[in-house]
């Protein structure tokens, strides 16, 4: 498969795995990539002028131990993060972030005028943002079985990273947040989250059919508090969209006909 | 039942939102196992009204019945309005209700005045209490304390709160007096400084004694009304200072005066003063983030801040002599000093420079506020810097380039 050693152009598998490959890959054959193509990107013209690397989970390890050992846990976690971005630059900022690292005595993670570090700063932060707005928008509705459901459709993948949050607080319900765009979601039944997926909506289909009682009456109330709670006088839909932007609102009680 | 809920919640949501503290942050109260809640960490803002208000609890009034008649306020004994009175009941089921779907941290409970201000005091408790001891619910709630309550209610709301205020509302004694004569400073500060007392006593204790149990772990918090008497802001931003500091109040929130009433001792003004309310936000900013002390922000002889611009750029321009400040050299506290360098981008500088020096390239990439901060700064590789700088052109200057990004200044705030 890998035939071609000189180039500075190379492909992955598109897994996490994968990158950590091309690091150690750049060391082994001390090659300077340039660009790390996506598996299913389109080549174009010089199709055949790139080094496609294997994913060695082993050697993966080995780059990534490197990083814990220097950064701690943390640190790991927070590039796996930046990894699920789905961003089109990810992977060649990422690499360049991870030799720095790798490569300085110096802890490199603060060196702000360096566009990979600035880059991971700005993922993370992005990523950060998401999670904090799927602890807000999350709107449970109780299910006849006294299951507490909610669909989400964030812009990034952060179900793995939301769990905990809702853990911590809800540890006397059931519950459960399905991401519909990405058809997979997390559980809990009291004792512990487990994954799940669905190719489909399970729940738009028979939504009437399963809510409890008194579901419509909470629904109803809190749409009764969000307007009641405004101050007419000081209106600025401009502010409210910048908090609450539009995508978000197909899932928020309050913004629901009544 | 669904109907007279439905409009208790309206009328009791519409008489407490002119309190504008919306805080679920600061706590430190865990879940217990087969508890509901959690209120440590960050806050959370839920939703944003029309308004672009953050909707974090669930605040509503237990009565707008009220036995005072303080002009500012809605829900005064000679104002028309209707009234209504939640149960015990009613309150803790909305609010394990809300809770349970995700749309709140906690709960907000404010009253009216009803019979008198320990038989109130005592039905908020109760509520607090139920909400704790009876359904381990754990998530955040925010008392209001009612002046001239007894200090044994009082340490009991702080044994079951996350957070306690009670309300300045007026910034001077004589007009709060002129306004509202039922009220005084005394009966505010009588609870806020038994608080203060209770809030350190318990974490005296709880560091030799570590079951010490939480005592308002989210401190208090007040709230000043801005423009319904004549206080200017200096007087409003010292009272603030002497509360930050002598206090210990964790936030003073101010609000802008909404005419709710047309009594005639107070301003007929139809729109809030929404700018003004903006730039003394800003202030309290910079006194609790930036290490500016009241002096630097306002003098006696200023009165009011200025409306065009922010406090921390008038600061800049009124002191001219302290800048441009060098970017790769300067201490950590006169960066924050920049107009246009934030609390993040001052951290980002002082680490960065230690591993190259900066120059614009660098600074442009950080998310400054570049358009302002250019004009206080050097750097690596500058080209010219004007060796005379007037106050009046750089104001000029950065007020013309705001405008033409349009971003209007007061909705990037808050």
């Amino acid at each position: 498969m890998s035939l071609v050693f000189n180039s500075n152009k190379v492909r992955y598998d598109g897994t996490f795995e994968g990158l950590l490959s091309v690091v150690f890959a750049s060391y082994e054959y001390k090659v300077d990539v340039v660009a790390i193509h996506e598996p299913n990107e389109q080549m174009g013209l010089f199709a055949n002028d790139f080094w496609q690397i294997n994913t060695d989970e082993s050697k993966a390890k080995r780059v990534l131990f490197a990083i814990q050992k220097k950064f701690g846990v943390k640190e790991c976690r927070a590039l796996y993060r930046v990894f699920l971005s789905e961003d089109s630059h990810r992977a060649i900022m990422l690499f360049r972030y991870i030799k720095r690292l790798i490569d300085h005595e110096k802890d490199y993670r603060k060196a702000y005028h360096l566009d990979e570090v600035i880059y991971v700063k700005e993922q993370l932060k992005k990523i950060r943002r998401e999670v904090h707005r799927m602890h807000a928008f999350v709107r449970f509705q109780q299910s006849r079985d006294d299951l507490y459901f909610s669909v989400i459709e964030p812009d990034f993948d952060v179900i793995p990273f939301i769990g905990n949050h809702f853990e911590k607080r809800y540890g006397d319900q059931r519950w459960l947040i399905f991401d519909k765009k990405r058809s997979y979601g997390i559980a809990f039944d009291l004792k512990s989250i487990a994954y799940f997926s669905w190719t489909d909506d399970v729940f738009g289909k028979q939504l009437k059919n399963i809510l409890a009682d008194s579901e419509e009456e909470y629904a109803s109330w809190w749409r009764s508090y969000f307007s009641a709670t405004n101050i007419k006088e000081r209106k600025n839909m401009k502010l409210h969209l910048r908090h609450v932007p539009k995508r978000y609102w197909k899932y928020l009680t309050e913004k629901q006909e009544h | 039942m669904n109907s007279k809920v439905q409009e208790k919640l309206s009328i009791l949501a519409d008489a407490a939102k002119y309190d504008v503290s919306c805080a679920s942050s600061g706590s430190k109260r865990k879940n217990k196992a087969g508890g509901l809640g959690n209120a440590t960490g960050m806050g959370i803002c839920h939703t944003y009204t029309e308004d672009g208000r953050c909707v974090s609890l669930l605040k509503i009034l237990l009565t707008n019945y009220c036995i005072f008649d303080c002009a500012y306020c809605i829900n005064r004994k000679s104002n028309d309005v209707k009234r209504a009175m939640f149960s015990v009941k009613e309150v803790v089921d909305l609010t394990i209700g809300f809770y349970r779907r995700n749309y709140i941290e906690g709960l907000f409970l404010s009253s009216g005045i009803f019979k008198d201000a320990d038989f109130t005091m005592e039905r908020l408790v109760r509520i607090a209490r139920d909400l704790r001891l009876e359904h381990n619910f754990n998530g955040y709630i925010h008392l209001k304390l009612i002046p001239g309550a007894s200090d044994e209610l009082v340490h009991e709301a702080g044994l079951y709160a996350d957070r306690l205020s009670v309300n300045i509302e007026i910034p001077s004694e004589k007009s709060l007096m002129a306004i509202a004569p039922e009220k005084n400073y005394k009966e505010v500060y009588e609870p806020m400084n038994y608080l203060k007392e209770a809030i350190q006593g318990y974490q005296k204790e709880k560091k030799i004694v570590k079951s010490t149990p939480l005592f308002a772990p989210g401190g208090q918090s007040t709230q000043l009304v801005i423009g319904a008497t004549p206080e200017n802001d200096f007087q409003v931003l010292q009272l603030a200072n002497s509360l930050y500091q002598s206090q210990n109040l964790k936030r003073v929130y101010y609000s802008g005066y909404i005419p709710v009433s047309q009594d005639n001792r107070l301003p007929a003004i139809s729109t809030p003063p929404l700018i003004r309310e903006n730039r003394i936000y800003q202030a309290d900013w910079l006194m609790r983030f930036y290490k500016f002390s009241v002096d630097e922000i306002i003098t006696k002889e200023q009165e009011h801040l200025d409306l065009d611009i922010d406090p921390k750029l008038a600061y800049a321009l009124r002191n001219l002599h302290l800048f441009p400040v060098d970017i790769n050299s300067a201490p950590y506290e006169m960066i924050l000093r920049v107009p246009g360098i934030g609390v993040k981008s001052a951290r980002m500088i002082v680490q960065a420079r230690r591993f190259k020096k900066l120059s614009d390239v660098h600074l442009r990439k950080m998310k400054m506020a570049w358009n302002r901060a250019k004009h206080f700064i050097t750097y690596q590789g500058q080209k010219k810097f004007n060796l005379n700088p007037q106050a009046e052109l750089i104001k000029n200057q950065i007020l013309f380039s705001s405008s033409q990004k349009s971003a209007s200044q007061l909705s990037l705030f808050r």
